[in-house]
């Protein structure tokens, strides 16, 4: 006989959830509307309706190795028809974060992250981190003693120049930095939450081809073309991600033209910057927009919510926020470079660094961090067989289809 | 009274277009000779109606027969007042035109069979007599607990006497306990104060009211408008007279000594009359260690619904549940408390507070099965429970558990009496079948001296009984008037509608029995039985069939009528071998005058004939709606209503086939235990007659095809033309009736 699940409510964990965005989870009286209406919850131990008593009842411990909170898009159909208002989206979403809170350390930064008073400090830590890199490395004290040979290599008299204010390598050196705090964060996290993961159920598939599966799905972004209510989040959440996918590529693509074929091999084709019509130049210029529509669509269908359906936490804001100066400071940056309003360039590069600074640094920590976690729990779920869409209705199948689909 | 017989016809709603409505005059002036005899094409409408007035005014007309739509229909323009005009209503709208093909011959001799019967009928119906006797009007109320002291303080307000017993030294009864009760008014949110104690000291303030404390009901003798109560208080005894009774013993908890399995008996397993015991004593605490208990289990459904306990759920015990878990949470805001429940059942507007409480945090819900409750090492509790909402077995540690058990009604307490005299023991020795018995309880609550036994007969579980869905605050003895949680488990603020429903009901009761009227459900009906005594024979069977104990008995046996008590069904009519049970207006001779009109054609001619005898308050209307569907059946049948299919008297069935009618069709209510008989008992009883048909049918060296007994609900119209049309293929079947002729 299997042993009994001993039953340890986590009061703290509760009011936490509550505070987290899920102050509606105490409504649930559990018929399961929302498990049925999900486009997404498998047959077998559907989400959420599982997942919002196990809230209820405070079981942290089962609720942040919980993968099948990862497989809720939040498209909020369950909160739509949810007869008592528990907004199952709203409750799933909180989970989220305190699953991310879980398992990225240090713990005092995840915390802060999703404390809005926190927000001055989480500001200002970057951005006096900038500033004093610029105070030290500044060509206008210094003089051009600490410039690279490479980037005198062309005569760029006529353009403004970021590094007039901060030496590219200082910014490299801060990124790389800060990237590879960044995943050191999500290895730790990632590794624990897999390891929860292998503790409960077993795969059946190897890593590599249920990774590539779940690429596929994410390339294609199929689930959450599933999602009924709402549907505008599809489009934006696209263009967010390929935004980003370009634009980590123009700067991969840049970063080894600068440093592998420039600096090591010395061939002198990537200079910057370059030219507008630069196939990587336009893919960064269409990441850009990309991203910055997308965002439009996120903030938008935010904006267009019920607040009978669904409420957007602090959580949801500061990612939003970080993106948005992300793009928006880079892209205003580029335009009044271009424009040559060398004042008005130098502030929003400044901002600009900042934000990516944040993002960097505090994605693990934050609602971004679903990209990794999300993933994660994907993968195990495919390699588990558990799969993700519910192809057919279940509430529409008659006995003999059950057979048939079993 | 010299008869005078006026025959109206009305042409409308079709009927003309179907039948041959000056043919069918000619039944009444030539056959029948009737002076006056007048058709309109729009009866009902203010000309019609006022020929019929102008007619009873001037000419002298008292006996009225109309010849239109279901005596259902436009009741209030063919109203005349019943003590100088008889009125007999002839449906050939719904039974005829509406539900026979236009313009055949079989629908014209269907319809003119109908007069001829309603003639036959009029002939001998005689204005009835109300039964007028000197009626006290004081309410007695039996239970002096929230339903009680409603009850009273409801009567009183309407200006009545009224009489209160309370058994305890204290009025208030069950909330009188309770630290809070649950929220009374909107938006029902938060528990309250109880106001028993404002409540009860009105009632005593009453000068209207006789409150009688710590007291008993030791015999409870007469009939409604006339009870003679014998009430016992302080030792000595008093007699009070009373017009009606409301019976609001209340409940007492499900005794959770029989509930071992789920850790009753560990000291640290509680009820929620313990946890409401604590909470209004100051401070809810653990009985092993009297220390306030951080972690509460509430197991629901404590033997209820539950074969081997209470099958029923007693519709409080998840409120209380609620409620006792925020005294828990309200003293302490780290406690954990737990909700074990098979389904939350929040009746009313209690789902708010369900609403509200659930909103806790530190309350935990869950539906589960409790599989055990066991003690821990350290005084604790563990409780597992499987197929828990959480989808596994848990297993919850906890500091005390509260049992959520039942209500059982005060009715359900006593030894149990089947209800069968002698005789019916006699009967059950030799094999034969006897009439279906009541329960009774002898629950020492009423003590009635009926004939029938001391308390009210109960179907289920204890609980008094009445028809349940239709005639929820009666019993089965017409003037006493169950309320609240003797009648079903309900919370405080229903127990309030419960009561004054209740004292409106006896009210009615001692208004009704004044003038001399039926009570319920043939409200206003003031005809009775009147009995032939000289020839009676004692043989008991109308003071034993009686669903309502109308009858006491002498030593002898012989009958001794008590009509107030009587609903006026005529089951005792139905029940008498030497027919001396008569109505007024119904009796054995007009029913059996009905069938002798039939007019039963030759067997040359091939057009059987089928007597359907259907009760009137079921069977009757789903005929009218199978009319108003227009479905068609069979022109053979015959149909006669009567007052309920418990009035079958087996000389109508040997006066049917003597007569050479080939078939009977006898339609009743569902019975059993989700019984639709108006009267209880009567459609099971004239299942019970048939089943001694068979002598009859055997004298007579008839087949037993003939006869065919069914229940019918009045939903089920739809059903009837295969019924019928089934039946008259039998009774081909089956050949001519060899009578006819005769």
């Amino acid at each position: 006989m299997t042993q009994p699940y001993r039953i340890e409510p986590d009061l703290e964990f509760v009011r936490d959830v509550i505070g987290s965005g899920g102050d509606t989870l105490k409504k649930c009286f559990q018929c399961a509307t929302c498990s049925v209406v999900c486009p997404l919850s498998p047959p077998e131990a559907p989400f959420p309706r599982k997942e919002m008593i196990h809230a209820q009842w405070g079981l942290k411990d089962k609720l942040v190795k919980d993968p099948d909170i990862w497989l809720c898009h939040n498209c909020n159909d369950c909160s739509t028809y949810c007869p008592r208002g528990a907004k199952p989206g709203d409750v799933m979403n909180a989970l989220r974060k305190k699953a991310i809170e879980h398992y990225a350390a240090p713990q005092a930064i995840a915390k802060r992250v999703g404390d809005p008073k926190s927000l001055p400090l989480l500001i200002a830590v970057p951005a006096i981190l900038i500033a004093v890199i610029i105070g030290l490395t500044n060509r206008w004290w210094h003089g051009d003693s600490i410039y690279m040979d490479g980037d005198k290599a062309v005569n760029l008299d006529q353009v403004i120049k970021s590094w007039e204010m901060i030496p590219i390598w200082a910014v490299d050196i801060l990124f790389v930095l800060t990237g590879l705090f960044a995943v050191t964060v999500f290895a730790k996290g990632v590794l624990r939450f897999w390891g929860d993961l292998d503790a409960n159920r077993t795969r059946k598939m190897g890593f590599i081809p249920a990774a590539i599966d779940v690429v596929k799905e994410i390339l294609f972004h199929s689930n959450f073309k599933e999602c009924g209510t709402n549907q505008d989040r599809y489009l934006g959440h696209m263009g967010v991600f390929y935004g980003f996918v370009a634009l980590f590529a123009t700067t991969s693509c840049i970063v080894v033209g600068f440093y592998f074929i420039d600096l090591i091999l010395g061939i002198h084709v990537a200079k910057t910057p370059w030219a507008q019509w630069n196939p990587v130049k336009i893919m960064g210029n269409l990441g850009a927009i990309a991203l910055l529509a997308g965002c439009f669509l996120l903030i938008r269908s935010r904006m267009n919510q019920k607040e009978d359906t669904t409420a957007s936490s602090y959580y949801d804001w500061f990612l939003l926020g970080v993106v948005v100066v992300v793009g928006a400071s880079g892209f205003l940056a580029e335009i009044v470079r271009l424009m040559g309003i060398g004042f008005l360039y130098y502030i929003l590069y400044y901002i600009h660094l900042v934000a990516v600074w944040s993002l960097f640094a505090y994605t693990p920590f934050s609602k971004l961090a679903h990209i990794v976690y999300r993933t994660t729990a994907l993968v195990h779920n495919r390699a588990c067989g558990r799969e993700l869409l519910a192809k057919v209705p279940v509430v529409c199948m008659t006995e003999g289809q059950k057979a048939e689909a079993s | 009274m010299e008869k005078k017989l006026g025959v109206y016809i009305c042409s409308g709603c079709g009927i003309g277009d179907s039948i041959d409505v000056e043919a069918l005059a000619k039944v009444a002036t030539s056959e029948k000779s009737v002076p006056v005899c007048k058709d309109h094409p729009y009866l009902c409408g203010a000309e019609g109606a006022e020929i019929i007035r102008q007619d009873i005014a001037q000419e002298g007309v008292n006996t009225v027969v109309i010849a239109a739509c279901s005596r259902r229909a436009k009741t209030d323009v063919f109203s005349y007042d019943p003590t100088q005009v008889i009125l007999e209503r002839v449906n050939i709208r719904e039974h005829v035109t509406w539900c026979q093909p236009p313009k055949e011959e079989d629908t014209q001799m269907m319809a003119e069979d109908y007069l001829r019967m309603s003639l036959a009928k009029a002939a001998k119906m005689e204005v009835p007599e109300p039964y007028l006797e000197e009626i006290n009007k004081t309410i007695l109320v039996v239970g002096g607990g929230i339903t009680g002291l409603t009850a009273a303080k409801e009567a009183a307000g309407a200006g009545y006497d009224v009489v209160l017993v309370e058994k305890e030294a204290e009025l208030g009864g069950y909330l009188r306990k309770v630290h809070k009760t649950l929220p009374k008014k909107p938006p029902y949110l938060e528990m309250e104060e109880s106001n028993i104690g404002a409540l009860a000291q009105e009632v005593e303030g009453n000068s209207k009211i006789k409150v009688f404390k710590g007291a008993k009901v030791e015999s409870t003798a007469g009939a409604p408008g006339m009870f003679n109560v014998t009430i016992k208080s302080n030792g000595s005894s008093e007699t009070v007279r009373a017009g009606a009774i409301v019976e609001a013993a209340g409940f007492r908890r499900y005794d959770a000594k029989k509930l071992g399995r789920l850790g009753y008996g560990s000291a640290n397993v509680v009820t929620h009359l313990e946890v409401e015991d604590m909470a209004k004593a100051g401070k809810i605490v653990r009985p092993s260690d009297s220390n306030a208990p951080r972690s509460v289990a509430f197991i629901q459904c404590a033997g209820s619904r539950d074969p081997e306990h209470l099958p029923y759920c007693s519709s409080v015990c998840c409120m209380t549940s609620l409620k006792q878990a925020k005294y828990i949470r309200e003293v302490d805001s780290e406690a954990k408390v737990y909700i074990i429940y098979k389904d939350m059942r929040t009746p009313g507007q209690n789902e708010n507070y369900y609403k509200q409480v659930q909103q806790d945090e530190g309350i935990f819900l869950t539906k589960g099965e409790v599989a055990s409750v066991q003690e821990d090492g350290d005084k604790g509790l563990r409780i597992e429970v499987d197929n828990s909402l959480l989808g596994e077995k848990i297993e919850i540690k906890a500091d005390m558990v509260v049992l959520a058990t039942g209500m059982v009604p005060a009715t359900a307490f006593g030894e149990v009496i089947e209800l069968t005299g002698e005789e019916e023991d006699k009967k059950k020795g030799a094999g034969e079948p006897a009439p279906p018995a009541d329960q009774i309880i002898k629950s020492n609550i009423l003590n009635l001296t009926y004939r029938q036994g001391p308390e009210l007969p109960a179907l289920k579980y204890g609980f008094p009984d009445s028809h349940y869905v239709c005639f929820p605050y009666e019993s089965r003895r017409t003037g006493i008037y169950p309320a609240g949680c003797v009648r079903q488990p309900m919370e405080g603020l229903m127990a309030v509608d419960d009561a004054t429903g209740a004292a409106l009901k006896a009210i009615q009761c001692v208004e009704m029995a004044s003038r001399g009227e039926a009570v319920h459900p043939r409200a206003g009906d003031i005809t009775y039985p009147d009995l032939f005594l000289q020839r009676c024979t004692q043989c008991k069977r109308c003071t034993e069939e009686c669903p309502f104990g109308m009858y006491d008995e002498d030593e002898k046996g012989t009958p001794l009528p008590n009509p107030t008590r009587c609903r006026r069904c005529g089951i005792c009519m139905g029940s008498c071998p030497e027919r001396i049970i008569s109505f007024k207006d119904f009796s054995i001779d007009i029913i059996g005058s009905m069938v002798k009109a039939i007019e039963v054609p030759e067997e040359d001619e091939e057009k059987p004939r089928v007597v359907c005898f259907i009760c009137e308050n079921d069977a009757y209307p789903a005929l009218d709606l199978a009319g108003i569907n227009h479905l068609q059946y069979s022109p053979y049948v015959r149909f006669i209503p009567l007052r309920c299919l418990g009035d079958i008297n087996l000389v109508w069935i040997a006066d049917s086939l003597s007569k050479g009618i080939d078939g009977i069709f006898l339609i009743g209510c569902k019975y059993g235990d989700d019984y639709q008989c108006h009267f209880v008992k009567g459609s099971e009883l004239a299942n019970y007659r048939m089943g001694k048909i068979q002598e009859t049918l055997d004298r007579l060296v008839l087949e037993s095809e003939r006869i065919k007994v069914h229940q019918l609900a009045i939903n089920e119209y739809g059903q009837i033309p295969d019924l019928l049309n089934e039946f008259m293929e039998k009774i081909e079947e089956v050949g001519p009736n060899p009578y006819k002729g005769w």
